[in-house]
């Protein structure tokens, strides 16, 4: 079931007003929410949703094992075991594929016959999500930051409809005492919902949509009949696009639960807006980041140890977050520039400070030029994210630079507008924003019904009809 | 180890006080997590935004009624085509009567839009133009003082071998196979340099529902551009389904379905040959389920022999994309002997690398066919 469907905004109703009608009543109102949730999440396959009590199991065994123990060793190895195993639900539906595929083909280029059966295994929606959410559940409850949580409590935490299928990462820390307490039904943040709800449809539904079919598809799909030009737009346009798409499902995401009286932490921070990579990290699906700096980075050692060993530790952390997101060379490769980048970055850094040099004046001309060179680096890695193969991602590389001076009807003014719109956007204060939210409510209630009806119209007239699923949800 | 339980541990961070089933007690937003911070926004009660969400949702709903008909009445036949139609068509005659329908069909035509409710969607491209191929060139016309062609053994002119100074034209048309196969195909055939080659594809798109999205329509429309010698046909996947013809419901599976089906393929491909192009029926490949798998089977039978007309030849796609039984395959080899993922997860669309194995097979089939030679 996607957002923006009638489906959803039917399903929603009821979810919403069976919310408030429950909130009095803890249990039930927990039963429900996961009654509901699994209801959503099986609109895809129903089949996944013993896949994801499967996880919700294996998570509070492990988590309830884990602070019984009081053996260090015996609690480490508890942990461990755990998140293997929420781990092998991962690697076998995502990976395996990926995996067998690539040992067939270095064996049959070794003269060897197949090892491993070639099968395709259905990856189901958000397991990448889910997963990382139950393994920092347990990896909290080990660091003893976060004491077990009731089972059914997990349950919401892990199914809640409004991240399930592709975020925010939300950690149990953030989620699990908002499950706990009951929400105020007075306190409904009405004009921040409306707003994120507003303003990820239109990110989606219109702006995502249009840049995708108007050039970015045709630039992707046969880069040998583009123009130089349009390949080069092509990739700024599919750099607004995902982060319209993303974003946009995110605010959607966010505006529900709060809705629902949940608050979910914010995933993006106008991240075309960065002035390094390292920034872009700090402003970029910033749950997921977060995520592989806690349970990835910091106990590889972070930024302890040798310059190499840091670097080691950068990298690795890149290289995972890019299969995180699918089993291609193209996300290990997007992965690699990243890490590459950062690696980079954070050398020039410690050099400079290992001479004793102060950090350069942050003067218009200096932030400009980051913001610009981030800009074509993250661009860059974006051509692998999205390319079919390495070769594809090459064929566009290299016909940036081996058709200029070709006609380009895909470049049209509506086309640049629209990515111009989207980076700049980026730029707009965020205040902005609050204060618009902050008028909004003020209206009477038909009044506020009136406003949000217009605005779903013109978002409904202006996109296209249907909608494709969001990016992130095949992650 | 100690002998803490769930149930303490969760009750020492303060769960018991929470707990309670008594209705209207005052517990505010959690610990720590205001659900409105000090931005000035008003917090409303719960009934007061479902009032606002119902309204937006109403008013949503009778302006766009018209265009929400258009859509239920190209969706599949069913209950809940039914239903929706039952529940929009008063909105629609209301939105109507009040003068509203004029806003969202003027933004309609500002944008360009048909009204065929057709979606085209990141899944790969759906227009796809090859070199020189801008729809907004002249239209291409025949050279009238140019000596007629030499005729095949079924009586349709023969090709002549395709040059750089004279390229052979390919039309690729199809629904989201098509739009899979379509660039692949395109791009194939442009690199060799003799060939100026154009997809048309449409996702959700095939020939059971003219009403959704008319086909011959939009042949005859690329027939005009484009003057094409070859056109490639790649569509069929969504038409397993009920078809009203004159007027009268045909239910699928029967043989009056086939019957229907055939005359449209039939008609379809006429369009083309009527305009002296060649045409190339690509069969449907084996799906992952088996029930559409058969369907494909029963489909295929139909396209064939649509395809015994004069300058129709049928192209099976079964065997270039199943094992040597004939069954499904998500990996088969590539030239070099490595296997690849020939067909995407949902086990009925083809992944680049199975667009460009049946694009190779496509070529050699004019060249067998046609007697083209494209170099490749």
């Amino acid at each position: 079931m996607l957002f923006p469907t009638i489906d959803f905004a039917i399903f929603f109703a009821v979810a919403y007003t069976v919310n408030w009608l429950l909130n009095p009543y803890p249990t039930t109102w927990k039963l429900a929410m996961v009654g509901l949730s699994y209801l959503f999440y099986s609109w895809w396959d129903w089949r996944f949703v013993f896949l994801l009590a499967a996880e919700t199991a294996v998570a509070q065994l492990g988590a309830v094992v884990v602070h019984r123990l009081d053996d260090p060793r015996r609690r480490r190895w508890a942990m461990a075991l755990s998140v293997a195993a929420l781990l092998g639900f991962l690697v076998w539906f995502k990976y395996y594929g990926f995996f067998a595929l690539n040992v067939d083909n270095a064996l049959h280029g070794l003269g060897g016959s197949r090892l491993l059966p070639l099968l395709r295994v259905t990856l189901p929606v958000g397991v990448s999500f889910f997963t990382f959410m139950a393994i920092s559940y347990v990896v909290d409850v080990y660091r003893r930051e976060l004491p077990p949580a009731r089972p059914i409590d997990l349950a919401v935490y892990l199914s809640f409809f409004p991240h399930l299928v592709a975020g925010p990462i939300v950690r149990g820390q953030e989620l699990l005492p908002q499950i706990r307490h009951r929400r105020d039904p007075r306190q409904v943040d009405f004009g921040r919902a409306a707003w994120m709800i507003a303003a990820g449809l239109f990110k989606k539904v219109v702006l995502s949509s249009y840049i995708a079919t108007a050039i970015v598809d045709p630039v992707f799909a046969a880069p040998h009949q583009r123009s130089s030009l349009e390949v080069l737009l092509g990739v700024y346009g599919y750099a607004v696009q995902i982060y319209a798409d993303f974003s946009g499902y995110t605010d959607i995401a966010i505006g529900l639960a709060l809705l629902l009286g949940f608050r979910f932490p914010d995933n993006f921070d106008a991240p075309y807006t960065a002035r390094s990579l390292q920034d872009f990290w700090r402003r970029w699906h910033m749950t997921l980041s977060r995520w592989l700096r806690d349970y990835l980075y910091v106990p590889l050692g972070g930024n302890r140890g040798s310059r190499l060993v840091v670097a080691r530790n950068i990298l690795i952390t890149m290289l995972l977050g890019g299969l995180w997101h699918g089993a291609a060379w193209t996300f290990i490769a997007w992965g690699a520039i990243h890490g590459l980048g950062q690696v980079i970055g954070h050398e020039r850094r410690q050099r400079r400070m290992a001479r004793g040099l102060e950090p350069l004046p942050d003067g218009p001309g200096r932030v400009a030029l980051q913001r610009f060179l981030t800009l074509q680096v993250v661009c860059l890695a974006w051509v692998f994210f999205r390319a079919d193969s390495l070769s594809s991602a090459f064929a566009i590389l290299g016909r940036l630079f081996s058709a200029w001076g070709v006609a380009s009807p895909l470049v049209t003014p509506l086309v640049v507008l629209a990515i111009a719109f989207g980076i700049g956007v980026q730029y707009v204060p965020s205040d902005v924003a609050e204060r618009v939210q902050g008028q909004f409510v003020r209206f009477p209630v038909a009044a506020q019904g009136a406003i949000l009806g217009v605005v779903l119209l013109a978002i409904t007239t202006l996109g296209p009809q249907g909608v494709a699923p969001f990016i992130y949800y095949r992650f | 180890m100690t002998d803490t339980t769930t149930e303490d541990t969760t009750g020492s961070v303060g769960d018991t006080d929470v707990h309670g089933e008594e209705p209207g007690s005052e517990d505010l937003v959690a610990e720590g997590i205001p659900l409105v911070e000090g931005t000035g926004r008003r917090a409303m009660r719960w009934p007061q935004v479902l009032a606002a969400g119902l309204a937006c949702f109403g008013l949503w709903l009778l302006l766009d009624s018209s265009t929400l008909l258009r859509s239920a009445q190209a969706s599949p036949f069913g209950t809940r085509r039914s239903v929706a139609i039952a529940l929009l068509r008063p909105l629609a005659a209301t939105e109507h009567a009040l003068g509203l329908a004029g806003v969202v069909n003027g933004v309609d035509r500002a944008l360009g839009r048909t009204g065929t409710g057709v979606v085209q969607v990141s899944r790969g491209v759906s227009t796809g133009h090859g070199h020189g191929a801008d729809p907004s060139r002249p239209l291409r016309t025949t050279d009238s003082t140019a000596p007629a062609p030499a005729t095949g053994p079924d009586g349709f002119p023969q090709l002549p071998t395709p040059t750089t100074a004279s390229p052979l034209h390919v039309l690729v048309v199809g629904d989201s196979l098509g739009v899979d196969l379509g660039n692949p195909l395109v791009d194939d055939l442009v690199v060799s340099g003799v060939v100026d080659a154009t997809a048309d594809a449409h996702i959700d798109t095939g020939l059971a529902r003219p009403d959704y999205f008319d086909w011959p329509a939009e042949l005859r429309n690329d027939l005009a551009l484009y003057a094409p010698q070859v056109v490639v046909v790649f569509m069929g996947a969504n038409d397993p389904q009920n078809m009203v013809v004159d007027g009268n419901a045909v239910a699928y599976g029967t043989a009056a379905w086939s019957e229907d089906y055939e005359a449209r393929v039939v008609a379809f491909v006429k369009e083309a040959t009527d305009t002296g192009s060649h045409v190339i029926v690509v069969g449907m490949p084996p799906m992952a389920d088996p029930g559409l798998t058969a369907k494909m089977q029963a489909l295929n039978q139909d396209l064939a022999l649509a395809a015994g007309s004069p300058g129709v030849t049928y192209f099976a796609s079964w065997p270039v994309l199943s094992d040597p039984s004939g069954a499904f395959q998500t990996y088969l080899p590539d030239a070099s002997g490595n296997e690849v993922e020939v067909r995407e997860p949902d086990g009925i669309h083809i992944t680049p690398a199975g667009a460009d194995r049946l694009a190779h097979a496509i070529i050699g089939e004019m060249d067998r066919a046609l007697g083209l030679h494209v170099p490749s």
